[in-house]
């Protein structure tokens, strides 16, 4: 059977920033694993994904940002992390994709995930994180681009 | 065609890794381009990524060694890449990397590469730091002991 592995991924997309949980069930298998290799953590089960999606609003900490005009006792969200699937490579039952992801707080971050399906879902995903990134000075000679400034690293 | 295209994906990160000048011009291709997407920055052609690599500030013959020069921070020796995976299929490959800098952060390097004519052509770079596992979320999650591996 040949998946369509970029109409799953927007549709994962598309369900993630309009908060759209319920979906999830439909695109990870109910064993599914999701792992976090830069916290060492793993979340296994669809019952496990789906509660850290969502209950991830309610930790974002600095980027909370709370509506003016909405009166409730618990926290509201002006915006939510606004992701786009920025590349997305795969055959098979195996793929990459790359997310582009804007915080609340402004901060930009890569969100890059290699993904391996059972029938037309994910079964086992590993997901990365990466910052936006100040361009190294030793790398000016050599690059093109209007390099964009955030944290340090690499 | 495409074990022979995981061959030289895998030899591509291997050379990297040495910082192995002879097999990176084997294996990139004359319109090579690498993109890192979370600096904006874009390396153009064989003879920029081959520069960018001799001049990295981490002598290679100090492999291994850990020390500071001079009045500002600079690695003398080789960040430690280990490879974690390799995932794709016919052009286009995924490589996943663990390196530790000098400075002893711990970074994993990802790195999207696309095949053409049979050489490195196109190739995105992530580098995404370890971090500290949020409580909020303990409830639902295991722990692995090795954050990185």
């Amino acid at each position: 059977m040949s998946i369509d592995h970029r109409s799953l991924i927007d549709t994962l997309v598309d369900a993630i920033n309009r908060a759209d949980w319920e979906i999830l069930d439909r695109l990870y298998t109910v064993d599914t694993v999701m792992e976090y290799p830069q916290s060492g953590e793993v979340f296994r089960g669809i019952a496990n994904v789906r509660a850290t999606f969502e209950q991830y609003r309610g930790d974002l900490g600095g980027g909370r940002v709370q509506t003016e005009n909405v009166i409730s006792e618990r926290p509201q969200y002006a915006i939510t992390p606004m992701y786009t699937a920025v590349a997305v490579e795969g055959s098979g039952t195996r793929g990459t994709v790359a997310l582009r992801a804007t915080y609340p707080d402004g901060s930009l971050w890569w969100v890059v995930t290699l993904y391996e399906l059972t029938g037309n879902r994910i079964s086992h995903a590993t997901v990365f994180f990466g910052p936006a990134l100040e361009a190294a000075e030793g790398r000016a000679p050599y690059r093109e681009g209007s390099p964009r400034g955030a944290a340090t690293a690499s | 065609m495409a074990s022979d295209h995981r061959a030289i994906f895998e030899r591509y990160m291997a050379a990297l890794n040495r910082r192995d000048v002879a097999s990176l011009t084997e294996l990139l291709h004359p319109d090579f381009e690498d993109f890192y997407p979370q600096s904006g920055e874009l390396t153009r052609g064989p003879t920029n990524l081959l520069a960018l690599i001799a001049n990295y500030p981490g002598a290679y013959e100090d492999l291994g060694r850990d020390r500071v020069i001079g009045g500002e921070d600079r690695y003398v020796s080789t960040a430690m890449f280990t490879v974690l995976r390799v995932e794709g299929s016919d052009d286009v490959f995924t490589g996943v990397q663990r390196a530790r800098y000098p400075d002893g952060s711990l970074w994993i390097i990802l790195l999207i590469a696309e095949l053409k004519d049979g050489l490195i052509h196109r190739t995105q770079s992530f580098w995404a730091p370890t971090f500290e596992p949020p409580a909020w979320r303990a409830q639902w999650v295991e722990l692995r002991g090795d954050p990185g591996a």
